[in-house]
């Protein structure tokens, strides 16, 4: 069955069945990611797309409650994908699949609005738990990743106006994960739980992405006149004043 | 213009080529031509007339009458071995001045029948025109010791042609040194360019023939008329504006511009070549991860399937294999990281190596922390340094987990002026080299890398537990030319050894030897 209402506290105890759409252009490792899917207990693979266009189109209508986003995709990139289905679809997490472990490219499909990312090599059981972990609002941040949202946040923005900033807690929380410690150690470190640390990379993940947003928009409107703008005009609609 | 001589003033003295005109009426003519303009001369003697406009414009000229003594210390009247009319005869006549003993003071006599310009030392004194007339330069100033070059052009307009000069020079401690028109004078080729300064006479440079002696037939032993000439001596020419010193430079200056040309050519072609192997770096990169990549990708996906739909084929070789097609994803990783391009900085490379090592001491019961710089400067390491540093840098780990019987792991990247060092200490038992250099023989690998890289590497055990190894690596940017040079010496090397086997000791054997290494 599907459910048409994201339940922000799923676990695989939840009788209810968890919807996924996958975002993946080869065949047969479509095929073999539904069959993983289906496979765990409370999911289950209701919409796949062959390309990122389709999925623009095709997911907004199956809403489903999480979607697994292929980074390569031909014509339009996982990365172009996951910032318009975010557009659409703000609540429903997006989890990035990637061949290989290119944490520029994965900062890149964070800041456009990936909740979480995962090897395709990975495990199936670390598939289920970075699923559950996603729908359980985590967000997951290695401290490779951490060390590039410290520098994207340093970096001086096109406008500083728009400057989004993170506060002192986050950024110690930051710079503890690029240290090296885990979530659990720095929750003893900052004497804190470990969801509050979790809820505080949270924050920053939703910072990047406005921030990331921000400066996208004022690339475009710096380098294009106003008029002739072609992006959907609901786009940028809901950007958050700084 | 036709000229009589006389070997005294007021006495008449016949043509000598007057028989050869042969016409009576045209000696007769000759005749009182000369007797007019001898009295003319003689009665008058008024030479100052000649020179009064030069004389009241220019206070340094002026016209005397002559006194005996005007005419001493000079020469005999000079010319080429033949005469003829219209006739231009250069002289040439060196002298040196003794070292230490410069001259303080100088005067220049000259005369010529018909016209005279002279030069001292290429500097252009004066000019004269009329045989009768002294020419006195009074050379002011100070002429330096060593050797100097008196030119003189002369020109005979028609008839009998001479030169007579004299240069009188007081030296500093007050000997006189005198110069005059004789024998040793040179005759400079017309052909010849820049003969007013030319140090020594060629060898071809006729000597001089003396056409009389002074106060004999056919010039007079008195000048009607004197002109004293007020002049600066020539400065002595500086060594940067000698002739020598400004060719040499010419010639430094278009040699270095030729080579500048060709080191501009050789970057450029050099740029070409990199930009080449940097296109063919990106697309092996890409390549193996949209072919290799997916491919083993969607292998590993389908033995997943398997196991998951069948339970026997759990823990099976299946299982194994699914295991070995992920180690060797990784080592792809690994690979696409070192080749391409779009890595070869200091950022990327600190990063990754975090990631790395988190992921490295994941299975291990190793904590791992890093102490990274805040600010990272955006340096460029190349990928033969950044291969090798990671490569010694992964080595250390794996000695880490081994050996160490470490619960902590610290990485710190430091930048110490132009230097990174990269340190990995652990609080393990410390690191026994003799053991170590038995098993992998892992703390000579790590050496040799970081030679290669211009870097070294040490190991430091404290007596605490735990131990350092630590990697240093200049990052000063190469000079322009020294990269040159040494991209030069690169390709040299490449190019002269194509066909010479990888020594497969050398730790810089083929990258993907390197690479299953990777635990």
């Amino acid at each position: 069955m599907k459910t048409n209402f994201r339940n922000i506290s799923t676990t695989a105890s939840v009788a209810t069945v968890t919807t996924v759409a996958l975002v993946e252009d080869q065949k047969d490792l479509c095929q073999s990611w539904v069959q993983i899917i289906d496979s765990f207990d409370g999911f289950k693979c209701t919409c796949t797309c062959d390309s990122a266009e389709k999925a623009v189109r095709v997911i907004p209508e199956a809403r489903p409650d999480v979607i697994l986003m292929d980074i390569r995709l031909p014509c339009m990139s996982g990365i172009e994908c996951t910032s318009r289905l975010k557009e659409l679809l703000p609540e429903t997490p997006i989890v990035i699949l990637t061949v290989l472990d290119d944490d520029e490219l994965i900062f890149r499909a964070l800041e456009a609005g990936a909740d979480g990312y995962l090897l395709k090599r990975s495990k199936p059981a670390d598939l289920r738990a970075a699923l559950q972990d996603v729908l359980a609002g985590g967000a997951p941040m290695s401290s490779a990743i951490a060390l590039r949202v410290v520098r994207s946040f340093r970096r001086p923005p096109a406008n500083p106006q728009n400057q989004t900033h993170l506060s002192t807690r986050e950024t110690e929380v930051l710079d503890l994960l690029s240290r090296g410690l885990s979530n659990k150690e720095i929750a003893d470190q900052m004497r804190l739980s470990v969801e509050t640390v979790r809820s505080y990379l949270k924050t920053v993940y939703e910072k990047l992405h406005v921030h990331c947003r921000i400066e996208a928009v004022m690339r475009f409107t710096a380098n294009r006149p106003v008029a002739s703008v072609a992006a959907p005009k609901n786009s940028w609609q809901k950007l958050p004043v700084a | 213009m036709i000229k009589f001589r006389k070997s005294v003033p007021g006495r008449l003295q016949a043509p000598k080529y007057a028989g050869d005109c042969g016409g009576l009426i045209r000696v007769i003519a000759l005749l009182v031509f000369s007797l007019i303009s001898v009295i003319a001369n003689s009665a008058t003697a008024r030479p100052e007339r000649i020179f009064i406009g030069v004389a009241s414009n220019n206070p340094a000229i002026y016209v005397a009458k002559p006194e005996p003594e005007t005419t001493n210390g000079l020469g005999c009247w000079i010319w080429d071995k033949v005469t003829f009319n219209k006739q231009t005869v250069r002289l040439w006549h060196g002298f040196s001045v003794p070292k230490a003993n410069p001259v303080v003071r100088a005067e220049l006599r000259i005369a010529a029948d018909n016209a005279f310009k002279v030069w001292l030392d290429g500097q252009e004194l004066g000019s004269g025109s009329d045989w009768r007339t002294l020419s006195i330069y009074h050379l002011e100033g100070t002429l330096r010791p060593g050797a100097h070059v008196l030119a003189v052009e002369g020109f005979n307009d028609n008839d009998q042609a001479g030169l007579i000069l004299g240069l009188r020079l007081v030296l500093a401690d007050g000997q006189v040194l005198q110069i005059q028109s004789d024998r040793t004078w040179r005759v400079v080729p017309n052909s010849e360019s820049d003969w007013q300064t030319v140090s020594s006479p060629a060898a071809d440079w006729p000597t001089a023939s003396s056409a009389a002696n002074f106060g004999r037939v056919p010039w007079w032993n008195i000048p009607t008329s004197v002109l004293h000439i007020r002049q600066e001596m020539p400065k002595p020419i500086s060594v940067w504006q000698s002739r020598t010193f400004q060719i040499g430079l010419l010639v430094g200056c278009a040699v270095f511009v030729l080579i500048c040309i060709y080191l501009l050519i050789q970057l450029v072609s050099q740029s070409k070549a990199h930009h080449l192997v940097q296109a063919e770096r990106d697309r092996i990169a890409r390549d193996i991860h949209d072919d290799l990549g997916s491919k083993l990708t969607q292998l590993l996906l389908t033995g997943e399937v398997a196991q998951i739909e069948s339970e026997q084929a759990r823990g099976t070789p299946l299982a194994q294999m699914c295991d070995g097609a992920r180690d060797i994803l990784a080592t792809i990783d690994e690979v696409v990281w070192i080749v391409n391009s779009r890595h070869d900085n200091l950022e990327d490379f600190v990063i990754y190596v975090c990631k790395y090592t988190q992921h490295f001491l994941q299975s291990s019961s190793i904590r791992c922390r890093f102490n990274i710089p805040q600010d990272l400067p955006a340096s460029i390491l190349s990928e033969f340094t950044r291969r090798n540093l990671f490569l010694a840098t992964k080595e250390a780990l794996n000695n880490a987990v081994k050996h160490s019987h470490a619960t902590e792991l610290t990485v710190d990247i430091e930048l110490n002026g132009s230097r990174l060092h990269v340190i990995v200490a652990d609080n393990g038992r410390g690191f026994d080299c003799v053991q170590a250099g038995q098993e992998r023989n892992g703390l000579t690998n790590m050496k040799v890398r970081m030679a290669e890289i211009g870097g070294d590497c040490e190991v430091v055990n404290h007596s605490g537990g735990g131990c350092q190894v630590i990697f240093r690596v200049p990052l000063k940017e190469r000079s322009f030319f020294k990269s040159l040079f040494q991209l030069r010496s690169r390709n040299h090397s490449a190019d002269s050894s194509p066909a010479r086997p990888k020594d497969a000791s050398s730790p810089n054997r083929k990258l993907i030897n390197d690479l299953p290494e990777v635990a």
